[in-house]
């Protein structure tokens, strides 16, 4: 029984090779086939994210597994790439410490930014398109299974993946959704074209928010932002009749001096009737000075307060870390057991089928003996010879689930085998 | 029922609390079950022993003091289920459960304090609106409480505690807003239909309360107040956002807590400080809380030689 994995991820190869190895979602079913055809007795599963690219076997016995150059072939064929280009770009993990690293994985510990969300659903994923694809079985289905429930696990107990560690995010979630219920019928003001602003669009956007309005120096800077997010974009001497409308401003624009300043939102204030507005500042030098945040019912953010919270975010995620860390080794030793008791489960039942045979010729030989037992005579004898039997192998199989649970039970095993002559 | 006391459901409120309060430590995945169980058995236990001492002891739904705090919390307990329920992640409990527990205590201080006479319409409508504006005060105080200080951690830019999520400033003000019409409309109702139990008392020949009762000023009081945070929100434009309505809810509170306080310490001629003229109603309620008085510790009523001789001649003393 031999779990394995072969990849790239973020750790170990730079984004141009994971991009050339990488697998679109229509290609998965193909390539699964495609490894299918070459082991047939292998389970397998792809998992293909933009920060990795791993295929996961497993299989019964253990010379049916791919090797990882088999491996290496398959994924070079499949992207028409040189088997000799990615060799040492690929990493190999078997056995116990494959199932680790997909429980790493799953739980977002090896993920770039640690605790990022999405890494479970793509896991899942490429567990149900292997799986529609009919390249899983009894290994992978316990494997991939106990990975998701680790990752739960990992996300209930802990609050690994609960502080946010980007700007936009922290800003969207942590602050703009705790001052407003619900962003679709809010006036959301863009000021600049900046990056971050399309970020922060992004966050907005999937809470539903859809009044969208641009205003930059140049309109045609803001109407292609605008066009981007079904928004409007008006010219910038409207920016204060958008300012009196705003309830969300995210401002980006590169100007070396306050946009906005105190004396500029004073003029407006009295018609904003004390409406709360909670702007984004994501410029760098700020675009709205200090002093406008200490206004009744303005909500000011600035690239550096969302920043710091980013920073403690990450130092309060890798205070979990350890806690998270507990939960996979705790997982992955109880999966281990399990797969290696599952492993010495055929040579118990030969072992218990040729003593089986054993006990019924000799029953019958001292039947053929002793042909004046009677019923009761004859199963008192049986219950004997049953008890015998058990007794007699109680300790050595005993002693192969022990060494099994500590996941060290090949050498009892084949030990075993050899002493009772137990063929495959 | 006779097994349901108010410890029952104030034990049960009370371990609802202790869970929420463990939100500010650990984090858990069967502590808001436990929290609904909880306070789901106590609202449970509650309703049945306000319906048993309804139906054993007549007298309408506010039949006096003990029924109207019990009523009161039991309001608010079905408030707290419902946002628990949806809004698992806010801790409500931290805010509405106290108020509960207090105003069952409340309840249970006041036990022999006044009835308010008879199930007649007006009784009724005075009694019920009364009850319903306080309520309503409370959950405003709540909301008000919660957007001050979500808005202070807003504004001082500091990130959320992971295990103390409030609700946005949008859904606190929204809820401040629509508790101070409420609340105007409820108790408005409340003393308006007072005055007309009044007038009807005076016009059949019964003692009527005089302009200069402490619950006639302190219950107007109340409403002038409620009236012009009402009117100041409507003329004022930016009074109906933010911090402002918040603050006229906390103040709301303190003009409710000033209303009860006068109603019942402050003697008056109101029916509700009136009950104990009336043998009856003493010996009911006695009956009723729970056949506990002989074991009550001494404590002063307000007529107490009468109160004295009834509960001798009852056997309770």
């Amino acid at each position: 029984m031999k779990v394995q994995l072969v990849g790239v991820s973020h750790h170990t190869a730079p984004i141009q090779l994971r991009q050339r190895l990488a697998f679109r979602p229509e290609q998965v079913p193909s390539a699964l086939d495609g490894l299918r055809d070459r082991f047939p007795q292998t389970e397998a599963v792809l998992l293909s994210t933009c920060n990795r690219v791993e295929v996961y076997t497993a299989v019964d016995e253990d010379q049916a597994s791919p090797s990882h150059q088999d491996v290496v072939h398959f994924l070079a064929d499949f992207h028409h790439v040189a088997a000799t280009e990615i060799f040492d770009e690929l990493f190999e993990r078997t056995g116990e410490d494959a199932v680790r690293h997909l429980f790493y994985v799953a739980a977002s510990l090896d993920s770039m930014v640690v605790g990022e969300a999405q890494i479970l659903g793509q896991v899942k994923q490429a567990y149900v398109m292997a799986n529609q694809a009919g390249a899983t079985g009894p290994l992978t289905h316990g494997f991939f299974q106990a990975a998701l429930k680790t990752a739960r696990r990992v996300a209930a107990e802990t609050t690994i993946n609960q502080r946010r560690t980007s700007v936009a995010g922290v800003a969207v979630a942590d602050f703009a959704k705790q001052i407003f219920e619900r962003f679709d019928d809010k006036k959301i003001l863009v000021i600049g074209a900046g990056e971050m602003g399309d970020d922060a669009l992004r966050y907005l956007r999937h809470e539903g928010g859809k009044d969208i309005t641009v205003v930059s120096r140049t309109l045609e800077t803001a109407a292609n932002l605008a066009g981007r997010w079904s928004g409007t974009a008006v010219p910038w001497e409207q920016l204060d009749q958008q300012l009196i409308a705003a309830d969300l401003v995210i401002s980006t624009t590169g100007a070396s001096q306050p946009v906005v300043t105190l004396q500029d939102f004073q003029r407006i204030e009295p018609q904003r009737y004390q409406r709360p507005i909670c702007i984004l500042d994501l410029a760098v030098p700020r675009d709205f000075e200090s002093a406008v945040g200490d206004r009744l019912g303005v909500y000011l953010y600035s690239i550096d307060d969302l920043q710091e919270i980013c920073r403690r975010n990450r130092t309060a995620r890798e205070k979990e870390w350890p806690a998270a860390e507990r939960i996979i080794e705790e997982e992955a030793t109880h999966f281990m057991a399990e797969l290696n008791h599952r492993a010495t489960a055929p040579t118990i039942r030969r072992l218990r089928d040729s003593c089986e045979v054993l006990k019924r010729d000799e029953l019958q030989r001292l039947h053929n003996k002793l042909p004046g037992l009677d019923d009761a005579a004859r199963q008192e004898i049986q219950k004997t010879f049953d008890r015998f039997l058990n007794k007699m192998l109680h300790p050595p199989l005993e002693s192969l689930r022990n060494e099994a649970r500590s996941g060290t039970s090949h050498g009892l095993l084949e030990a075993l085998r050899r002493l009772f002559q137990i063929k495959d | 029922m006779n097994g349901i006391t108010v410890t029952c459901f104030a034990a049960s409120y009370a371990v609802a609390l202790a869970c929420e309060v463990t939100r500010l430590f650990f984090r858990s995945g069967v502590r808001g079950a436990l929290m609904l169980t909880f306070a789901g058995a106590g609202l449970v236990a509650h309703s049945l022993y306000l319906a048993a001492r309804l139906t054993s002891y007549g007298g309408g739904p506010v039949a006096g003091w003990f029924e109207w705090f019990l009523l009161a919390a039991w309001i608010l307990a079905a408030a707290y289920l419902y946002l628990t329920f949806y809004h698992p992640r806010n801790p409500f409990g931290l805010f509405i459960l106290p108020l509960v527990l207090g105003l069952i205590a409340l309840g249970y201080v006041f036990r022999f304090e006044g009835a308010f006479g008879g199930a007649r319409l007006w009784g009724l409508v005075h009694g019920l609106s009364l009850l319903m504006g306080t309520v309503v005060v409370l959950i405003g105080f709540v909301a008000g409480l919660m957007y001050l200080i979500e808005a202070n951690r807003l504004k001082h830019k500091r990130p959320p505690a992971g295990r103390f999520r409030l609700p946005s400033l949008e859904w606190a003000e929204k809820v401040n807003g629509r508790t101070l019409v409420f609340s105007t409309i409820l108790l408005g109702i409340g003393v308006l239909s007072g005055l007309a139990l009044n007038a009807i008392n005076h016009s059949q020949g019964a003692m009527a309360l005089p302009w200069s009762d402490p619950v006639v000023w302190s219950s107007g009081l109340l409403l002038a107040w409620l009236l012009a945070a009402a009117a100041f929100n409507f003329v004022y434009r930016p009074a109906r956002r933010g911090r402002k309505v918040a603050y006229l809810t906390l103040a709301s509170m303190i003009f409710l807590l000033l209303a009860l306080g006068v109603i019942l310490l402050v003697p008056s001629k109101h029916p509700s400080q009136q009950a104990f003229d009336k043998d009856e109603r003493v010996t009911g309620i006695c009956c009723n809380v729970g056949s506990r008085c002989r074991d009550l510790p001494g404590r002063e009523f307000r007529k107490e030689p009468k109160i004295v001789a009834v509960a001798r001649r009852g056997g309770w003393l």
